[in-house]
């Protein structure tokens, strides 16, 4: 049996590259929601993205 | 590993997974009665790796209530501290990690209480070894293994069992590997937290803009708002039906303990098994039937169509259309009163009447032209009319057929419910009835459900057009208004994450079903693989097996064929976990040959090494006998034995074998019957 018979993509890589199809402005936002979401509480996300959105929506 | 006083195991016990005789081996096999401690190994490996005490099959086990430390030798050290450790040595990547971790067990007010001791990691390329600092050892073992996946390299029997049954726990554990595999938290929690951040942007706007703009939003907060309803509503209505379902195959159970009634029973049964799939066929036909509502409705204007052929191929016969002489021609020598030929034409002669008829009966070239392509366009559309027509009464004969089936059906299992309704064991009767209102129950519960569904669907419908209208309003407003700008953003974004993460969700469950699927059919025998084809993961997460028809076969599987569906699932997991590379990280089985035929172990036994690095089987003596010994042998992948003897006192010793020695130590089939 080769070793590349069970291959089945990264699963990581996928959603930044739908995350490809979208304007840069969404792109860049939901990246910034996903990553920050990782590492902060959901209240102060929140309040992060809404700074990233006052800059991306001028 | 190397382990110190690590729960059965007192003293400093070894266990080495290769053989550096032999290269290619990479089948470890660890037997030994039940309780003996081969579950403890699996345990020894992740609290060494991660710092956790706790396995999936603990259940709802505190942390806490795990206890490492040997007890034994606690009682013999008298209230001193015993250390506990567990060292392990593993190549990933081409580094050799040494890992220890270890904790300080004692006996305090009666209590036994655990602390950690120590944690080192030390990291050796090419020679060269670096001793990493104590905060760096966890994030460098999470880069070589996510925590999250760990319990999908454990195959015990419990989990295979979990899989086999079509009920909510399979559903919540196939739903728990994908979302770790996933890691979806992030995004379903961004999801979330972009919804609130447009819900806020929206409030502010709609208190500072116009009455239009207000509606809009009102109007979709509520529908929003009953979606989530209707969801938990849809949630709480399928866990019903599922409960409803279990009860039923209790209540079966109970009702098969009556021999008077036996029969009746298989033939309910096989009757229900019979319309189950008859119902299938219908709604598989009448979805065929929808995707054909287009021919359906063309023979509805058929009469016209060739009507209107007919009076164009008449014309034409006719020649006048096209016509033999040009219209225009026509008009030119009644306005200058002269034919071609150069005669006069007198108003009212013979001659004058015959071309004024041609005039009526002829067309403008563009009134020709278009007549022409209509007329060769219904030529085609009617050349169909046939072929359409009777696959329409195929399959309207056919869906009558099946339904009239059902209705057969139908009759004849009420036949039999009565029967045993009405049979003299009063206690039968009682759980017939008890049955029959759980499946009315259902039948109820599927309506609900069904009209939560479309209820839901309708929502989705209207919100997809309040959103493009709110849309348009924002625009309107005004590009320059950046709160405007802001909500459209948000709300954009809000609906590329959604589409990504189902996008996400249904590939992923494709590449798993593909994954099970492949190793299900190596696994199974030749008969299993000629009528059973794919396995598939439901929307709901679910897993079907569709047989050679692609027809859904799952409820018609062996316990057998169900746990080989089981372990690849697991192994599809597994090796989606390792991001479809090979899997590194040693496979755990448990027991899993369980209520496998031979043909079944020994495809197992030919299969596992092969997409894994190591395999460690752990077996106990009833399923692991001389035959399966002798079938690991002759794969020549068999790198090591291990005992697990007991010493007493709930103590485990390890003991290495010869592999040859199986044949001694292991019994034959013959001798537990």
């Amino acid at each position: 049996m080769s070793d590349d018979k069970y291959t089945t993509p990264n699963v990581n890589a996928l959603i930044i590259e739908k995350l490809n199809a979208y304007p840069k402005a969404v792109r860049e936002l939901a990246i910034q929601a996903i990553k920050l979401s990782e590492q902060y509480s959901e209240a102060a996300v929140a309040d992060q993205l809404q700074t990233i959105l006052r800059k991306l929506a001028k | 590993m190397k382990i110190e006083n690590f729960r059965q195991f007192r003293g400093i016990q070894e266990i080495e997974f290769i053989n550096p005789s032999l290269p290619e081996g990479n089948v470890t096999v660890i037997f030994g009665e039940n309780g003996r401690g081969k579950t403890g190994l699996f345990r020894a490996i992740m609290f060494c790796l991660f710092g956790e005490r706790r396995l999936s099959q603990d259940g709802g086990v505190s942390h806490k209530e795990i206890q490492l430390v040997n007890t034994s030798a606690l009682e013999a050290t008298e209230g001193a501290p015993v250390r506990t450790s567990v060292d392990l040595e593993f190549m990933h990547d081409k580094k050799i990690y040494n890992l220890r971790r270890a904790i300080r067990g004692m006996i305090d007010a009666g209590q036994i209480i655990e602390e950690e001791d120590e944690k080192k990691l030390i990291v050796t390329i090419d020679g060269n070894s670096k001793t990493l600092a104590t905060s760096e050892i966890d994030p460098t073992i999470n880069n070589i293994l996510d925590r999250r996946v760990k319990d999908y390299f454990l195959f015990d029997g419990e989990k295979i069992e979990r899989l086999t049954r079509a009920n909510i726990e399979q559903q919540k554990e196939i739903s728990a590997g994908i979302r770790n595999l996933l890691n979806v938290d992030a995004l379903e929690t961004s999801i979330r937290i972009i919804g609130r951040v447009a819900k806020t942007i929206d409030r502010e706007l709609s208190d500072s803009s116009n009455e239009e703009l207000s509606r809009i939003m009102n109007r979709l907060s509520d529908n929003e708002e009953e979606q989530n309803r209707l969801q938990q509503q849809i949630e709480g209505l399928a866990n019903e039906i599922r409960l409803a379902r279990h009860e039923i195959e209790k209540t079966d159970n109970e009702l098969e303990k009556f021999n008077e009634i036996r029969h009746l029973l298989e033939r309910r049964k096989s009757l229900e098994r019979e319309l189950n799939t008859l119902e299938q066929q219908a709604k598989d036909f009448l979805a065929e039937m929808r995707n054909q509502v287009c021919k359906a409705a063309s023979l509805i204007v058929a009469p016209t169509v060739i009507n209107v052929f007919e009076h164009i191929e008449h014309q034409k016969q006719k020649g006048e259309i096209p016509s033999e002489i040009r219209h225009d021609l026509i008009e030119r020598i009644i306005n200058e009163k002269r034919c071609i030929c150069g005669n006069d034409i007198c108003e009212g002669s013979e001659s004058y009447n015959h071309i004024m008829d041609w005039l009526k009966r002829t067309k403008d070239i563009k009134t020709q032209d278009v007549a022409l392509s209509l007329w060769r366009h219904l030529g085609d559309v009617r050349n169909h009319f046939g072929d359409d027509a009777s696959i329409v009464e195929r399959n309207l004969q056919q869906y009558g057929n099946i339904t009239s089936d059902i209705a057969n059906i139908n009759r004849n299992l009420e036949n039999v419910r009565n029967q045993i309704g009405t049979s003299e064991r009063q206690d039968a009767t009682k759980l017939e009835g008890h049955r029959k209102s759980l499946q009315d129950n259902i039948i109820s519960l599927i309506a609900n459900d069904r009209r939560a569904q479309e209820q839901f669907e309708q929502l989705k419908q209207e919100n997809d057009r309040l959103r493009a209208l709110l849309k348009e309003e924002k625009l309107k407003v005004g590009l320059n208004d950046e709160m405007s700008r802001r909500s459209i953003l948000v709300r954009d974004t809000q609906d590329a994450l959604t589409e990504v993460y189902n996008q996400f969700t249904c590939e992923i469950k494709k590449l798993i079903g593909d994954s099970a699927t492949q190793i299900f059919r190596e696994l199974l025998d030749k008969e299993g693989r000629d009528n059973l084809r794919t396995i598939v993961v439901n929307d709901d997460y679910s897993l079907q097996v569709l047989d050679r028809y692609k027809k859904p076969f799952l409820a018609n599987i062996s316990a057998g064929q169900r746990q080989i569906m089981s372990i690849s699932i697991i192994a599809a997991l597994a090796i989606t976990a390792s991001q479809g590379k090979k899997i590194e990280i040693p496979l755990f089985m448990d027991t899993p040959f369980g209520r496998l035929s031979y043909e079944h172990r020994q495809h197992l036994i030919n299969i596992v090494p092969t997409f894994a690095s190591q395999w460690v089987l752990l077996a106990t003596d009833t399923e692991f006998r001389r035959q399966e010994a002798q079938l690991l042998k002759n794969g020549g992948k068999w790198a090591k034995f291990y005992l697990l003897h007991s010493t007493g006192e709930g103590n485990t010793e390890i003991r290495q074998q010869d592999i040859d020695s199986a044949q001694v130590i292991l019994r034959d089939e013959e001798e537990y019957q």
